[in-house]
């Protein structure tokens, strides 16, 4: 039985995707595409709202008219299609990513104009769709189809400023990579495909728990995990990020550093916590996620140190925060994965402000260079406040929320034996501080070379309070967001 | 109406938000926003009061909360505790911060600061009712550092004045100081009982005495942590020297803050975890000896004074005294009574003290004198208030006093003989400086005549306050009026069990004659002095001037501390600065530093910006971990 319920944030951003193109037909193309942009921002608003349907949360008045179900998880394919707590509340990330990418990408597109904002919408909605897609997916086929919708549109939009050298490159960069490693992936699952006989994750785990432990397999593993680390950009898997982070539009870059990296953990989650917990494999990938996170960890915060491009110093940062969060996800178990969840939404807030500020700021500079931040604070009070916070929340600095998403982390990490890991990652924590205050220092201390105020719209405004709010709200008080973590992490042990 | 106890910190808190955010630059509105959400807090408290009273006396204790954080094991909660105790005090709170924020509508009226003034009350009443409602120990305990950092504020409110400065940031210390033990005492808590919830801990506590798996001991340890925050916020010795510093405030805030309210937190602290404290004689006793230590020992420093409010700094400081000695000695019902009327009559005397200062522009008693001819309502009420704090009968102090002398006399404590001589003769010294002050100030002639003639009767604004406080300091005493017993009969530890056991008004005064005749004395001796001028207290300073001087001086304590931290403090700093500037900032800091950056310098190298080198990452990192795996 197919239940809609399934795949509705889907159905929302695809159609909302199609809709968009066609509503471009009747619009000017030197308009500012009002229509377009409305139905791109309903569509992902409809979709996060279709959720409460799934989670059938039965209070609210949208899931009673939509036949909520709730209790029980909608299914569809077959069951190749599951949503769950845990992908509802990866949706959730992925969801209010998308919808910051589609707030920033106007600011950056008003700056740089261009007349295909229409197919940069399209690209982004289907983006998110795969993404999205990817959280429920319960089989490897299925999931790697999402995950391709997701990277061959990233593809395009890292691209996406067609005169732009810098665009260009990285586009084609992260496609030859990616290319690269899918093809490492795909590899990975036609081994375990050929060792278990089914795609599906939960059967693959029945099959492997009787099996030993042996070479082809584990290169099978080693293969997925690169494949897959190559999408959260862990290190050695890394290379790409910074090149591409710098290169791409900047609401590309914001994208990427969220949206594609949740949907990673969210495949890394179901994968191994499903279908490769098995005894003859987990020591292994444990161990090989315990080094490939104190790599991040290392060369992230270093060789962030001496950036000088924000968006670069963000690529670096972003790599390091991979290594905070695989601490969390090799601790595993109800702990660890309540963790993830909660820091990938601490996460959210934080990137995305701070991403938005580096936009509004480049739109009216037109630099990129954190020295061009001097005196930011007089310009425009809020985006001082919002990479002040953001950044130290990054940092995991009380009391923000960064910090308790580290507590949380760690502690997880600590609380199976992993205090080495936990202790690699309080001291790069405070190498971090270094790079993250640099710009921060510059933008609330230096004097301003240009003290021409920058204007916000309202939109604008309302986001960045929300950002700022959220993050020190998250500080003080987890408890309501991890509840509901813990809630989703189960959900997968169900 | 208890199921929105939690609005009343809250309140507060939103009104100082909304002041600082939105209206700073209007004053009025500022202050309207203050009061009204006090107004309302107070009403709420009222409300509390009364639902409580309609229930049954046994169940008296409602809690609510909610999880605030959840770290395994631990988990911290914030909640409600509303039990008459907390009741009581949310009552005082409310109430007199009502009124100080009333009256300073006149006192600060000209102030450039007014809505920061106003957004710090709010905040400062917002920490206090934290505190109040509490009910876990890390919330008291963020409450209680609230407190202090609203103290620090407005103490140093007009920091411009070195002095103010100052004392801000001796009050910070001092409390620092005494803030650490209450930590360690939370943090040993958490640690022995794995929880911070009262209830449970109370529960815990008792059931490991009675099955002997907690030694009697190890509880009176935790309570001497604790006591040590006590005697830091309630200014007990020998933390005493910052509460009469902190007098450079302005003045409403010193009522609030400085007497009625914030450093009864100690006396609250002591009382709500009262069965730790009870647990063992060793931790009574402490308590029980320094509270009587320091009301005698201030009430000495207090004869010699010349500062209208540092005179009612170290009263203050005595009045505390006698409610810490009174829990210590297990009278838990008088030292929280004597809480609540000090809070009446001591506000008022502030208040009385604030009317006249902004009369003359004046603190110096000796400048001052025969105001009772321009100042008639402040004269009144500040007599009742003298009155009131001497323990003449029918005012509210004589009720509560007399209960904590019985109290004392009937406690078994070690040696209980001395802390009710001392307390006696504290009452004797109290009647008498504080009618020295209420003589040399308000009788006479006009020893400054310039200021005298400038001098009038307060606002309306402040002369209100005055007046309602007046009438509490006569009739809140008769709470406890013998043979009603109201208050005991609502605040009580344990089982109930009413001081003295007079059973009417005439046997309460034939028992407690002592306690009279010694107030009648020290106002006698007192009016000889400074009224009827039959002794001259100049030729007695001359006589005795050791005496004199080391009262004046306030026996040489903030000296004896200078000297201290000069010469240890800062030998040890200087010791510590120098390992810090050579080894860790040349050596470790700067090494790290050039490390971590030349190593950020030479990775970034290995980023050559070409896909066939980055593929080749990727192809070599899965070989090399596959070998290392397989091998």
């Amino acid at each position: 039985m197919i239940q809609v319920q399934a795949f509705l944030p889907e159905l929302w951003l695809v159609s909302a995707a199609f809709l968009v193109i066609i509503a471009d037909l009747f619009q000017k193309s030197t308009s500012s595409k009002t229509v377009v942009k409305g139905i791109a921002v309903l569509g992902v608003v409809g979709a996060l709202l279709s959720l409460c349907c799934i989670s059938g949360c039965g209070s609210c008045p949208i899931s009673a008219c939509c036949s909520a179900v709730a209790g029980n998880v909608p299914t569809a394919f077959g069951g190749f299609l599951k949503t769950d707590a845990l992908s509802v509340f990866f949706k959730v990330i992925i969801l209010l990513a998308t919808l910051f990418t589609l707030l920033i990408s106007f600011r950056f597109f008003k700056a740089n104009p261009t007349p295909y904002l229409t197919e940069f919408i399209a690209v982004l909605l289907f983006s998110a769709a795969g993404a999205s897609a990817l959280t429920s997916a319960q089989e490897i086929i299925t999931l790697y189809v999402a995950l391709e919708t997701l990277t061959i549109s990233s593809y395009l939009l890292a691209s996406f400023m067609k005169k732009d050298k810098a665009s260009n490159e990285a586009g084609m960069k992260y496609l030859l990579l990616g290319a690269f490693s899918s093809a490492l992936l795909l590899f990975g699952f036609s081994y375990l495909y050929g060792f278990t006989g089914t795609t599906v994750i939960s059967e693959i785990g029945k099959v492997l728990a009787t099996q030993v432990a042996s070479p082809l397999l584990t290169l099978s593993v080693i293969m997925i995990v690169a494949g897959l680390a190559f999408k959260i950009s862990l290190a050695p898997f890394h290379m790409w990020t910074p090149d591409v982070y710098e290169g791409a539009p900047t609401p590309v870059t914001a994208f990427l550093s969220v949206a594609s990296k949740t949907a990673g953990f969210a495949a890394f989650v179901r994968l191994f916590w499903v279908g490769l917990s098995v005894p003859a494999l987990q020591p292994t990938w444990i161990a090989l996620f315990a080094v490939l996170a104190v790599i991040s960890i290392i060369l992230g915060n270093l060789e962030a140190l001496p950036q000088r491009n924000i968006k670069r110093l963000m690529a670096y940062s972003s790599i390091a925060q991979a290594g905070y969060i695989s601490t969390g996800f090799l601790a595993g178990g109800q702990l660890g994965l309540t963790a993830v969840l909660f820091y990938m939404f601490v996460y959210l807030f934080a990137n995305m402000g701070v991403f938005l500020a580096i936009t509004i700021v480049a739109a009216k500079t037109g630099s990129e260079q954190i020295e061009d931040y001097a005196g930011m604070w007089k310009r425009s009070p809020l985006i001082g406040i919002m990479l002040l916070v953001g950044l130290l929340s990054l940092a995991g600095v009380p009391p923000f929320a960064g910090f308790s998403g580290k507590w949380y982390l760690f502690g997880a990490a600590i609380s199976k034996g992993y205090t080495w890991i936990a202790l690699v990652g309080m001291i790069f924590s405070v190498v971090s501080l270094y790079y993250y205050l640099q710009v921060a220092r510059q933008a609330l201390i230096s004097a301003p070379k240009d003290d021409s105020p920058i204007e916000l719209s309202w939109v604008e405004n309302a986001v960045l309070v929300i950002c700022v709010l959220f993050i020190v709200t998250l500080g003080f008080w987890p408890t309501p967001i991890m509840q509901i973590a813990q809630t989703a992490a189960t959900s997968l042990f169900n | 109406m208890i199921q929105y106890s939690w609005l009343i910190p809250t309140l507060p808190a939103l009104a100082y938000v909304l002041i600082t955010i939105f209206t700073k630059r209007f004053k009025n509105i500022s202050a309207a926003i203050s009061i009204l959400t006090m107004a309302s807090c107070f009403a709420l408290a009222v409300g509390i009061l009364f639902e409580l009273l309609k229930m049954d006396p046994a169940s008296r204790s409602v809690t609510f909360g909610t999880t605030w954080l959840q770290i395994a094991p631990w988990q911290a909660n914030v909640g409600v505790l509303i039990d008459p105790l907390s009741a009581n005090m949310l009552l005082v709170v409310t109430f007199i911060s009502l009124l100080v924020q009333i009256y300073s509508l006149g006192y600060m009226h000209d102030d450039e600061r007014f809505s920061t003034y106003y957004s710090y009350l709010s905040l400062f009443t917002a920490s206090m009712l934290l505190l109040v409602v509490s009910n876990n120990y890390l919330q008291i305990f963020v409450g209680w550092e609230l407190v202090g950092l609203c103290s620090y504020l407005l103490i140093g409110f007009w920091y411009f004045k070195p002095e103010a400065a100052n004392a801000a940031k001796k009050a910070f210390v001092v409390n620092r100081i005494g803030d650490m033990g209450f930590l360690m005492g939370v943090v040993t808590i958490g640690m022995v009982f794995q929880t911070f919830d009262f209830a449970q801990v109370k529960d815990l506590v008792a059931q490991g005495l009675a099955n002997h798996t907690l030694a009697s001991g190890y509880v009176a340890g935790i309570a001497i942590l604790l006591f040590c925050g006590a005697v830091g916020k309630s200014a007990q010795f020998p933390l005493h020297v910052w509460l009469p510093d902190a007098m450079e405030g302005p003045t409403p805030v010193s009522a609030l803050i400085h007497a009625a309210t914030m450093v009864a937190a100690g006396v609250f602290m002591v009382a709500r975890t009262y069965n730790l404290f009870s647990a063992d004689p060793l931790s009574m006793t402490v308590v029980a000896y320094i509270g009587g230590f320091t009301a005698i020992f201030a009430a000495s420093i207090a004869l010699a004074q010349d500062d209208i409010k540092r005179i009612l700094a170290y009263s203050t400081l005595s009045q505390l005294g006698y409610m810490i000695m009174s829990l210590g000695v297990g009278g838990y019902t008088s030292g929280m009574f004597h809480l609540t009327t000090h809070a009446c009559f001591k506000a008022l005397l502030f208040l009385g003290s604030g009317s006249v200062i902004h009369a003359l522009h004046e603190q110096d008693i000796w400048k001052m004198g025969g105001l009772s001819k321009k100042m008639k309502i402040t004269t009144i009420t500040f007599a009742i208030g003298t009155l009131a704090i001497a323990g003449i009968p029918p005012f509210a102090g004589f009720f509560s006093k007399d209960a904590i002398l019985d109290a004392v006399k009937d406690s078994t404590i070690w040696h209980h003989e001395i802390l009710y001589y001392a307390a006696v003769f504290t009452a004797f010294l109290t009647a008498f400086y504080m009618f020295r002050l209420f003589f040399v100030v308000f009788t006479g002639e006009a020893r400054d005549h310039h200021s005298f003639d400038h001098a009038h009767e307060s606002p309306f604004t402040m002369c209100l306050p005055l007046v309602l406080l007046a009438g509490l300091s006569i009739c809140v005493g008769w709470l406890n009026w013998p043979g009603v017993d109201a208050y005991s009969k609502f605040v009580y530890y344990g089982d109930l069990h009413l001081e003295g056991g007079a059973s009417n008004f005439v046997q309460l005064l034939t028992q407690s004659w002592l306690s009279i005749v010694v107030a009648v004395a020290g106002i006698t001796l007192s009016a000889m002095f400074y009224y009827w001028r039959i002794f001259s207290a100049e030729k007695m300073a001359v006589t005795f001037r050791p005496i004199y001087l080391l009262l004046k001086n306030k026996y040489y304590f903030d000296e004896f501390y200078g000297w201290i931290v000069k010469t240890f403090l800062f030998g040890l700093a200087t010791i510590l600065k120098w390992f810090d500037d050579e080894v860790v900032d040349d050596g470790m800091v700067d090494g790290s530093g050039w490390v971590a950056r030349k190593m950020g310098g030479l990775l970034s190298l290995t980023q050559t910006g070409y896909v066939q080198n980055y593929a080749l990452v990727v192809f070599g990192a899965v070989a090399v971990i596959f070998l290392l795996v397989s091998f």
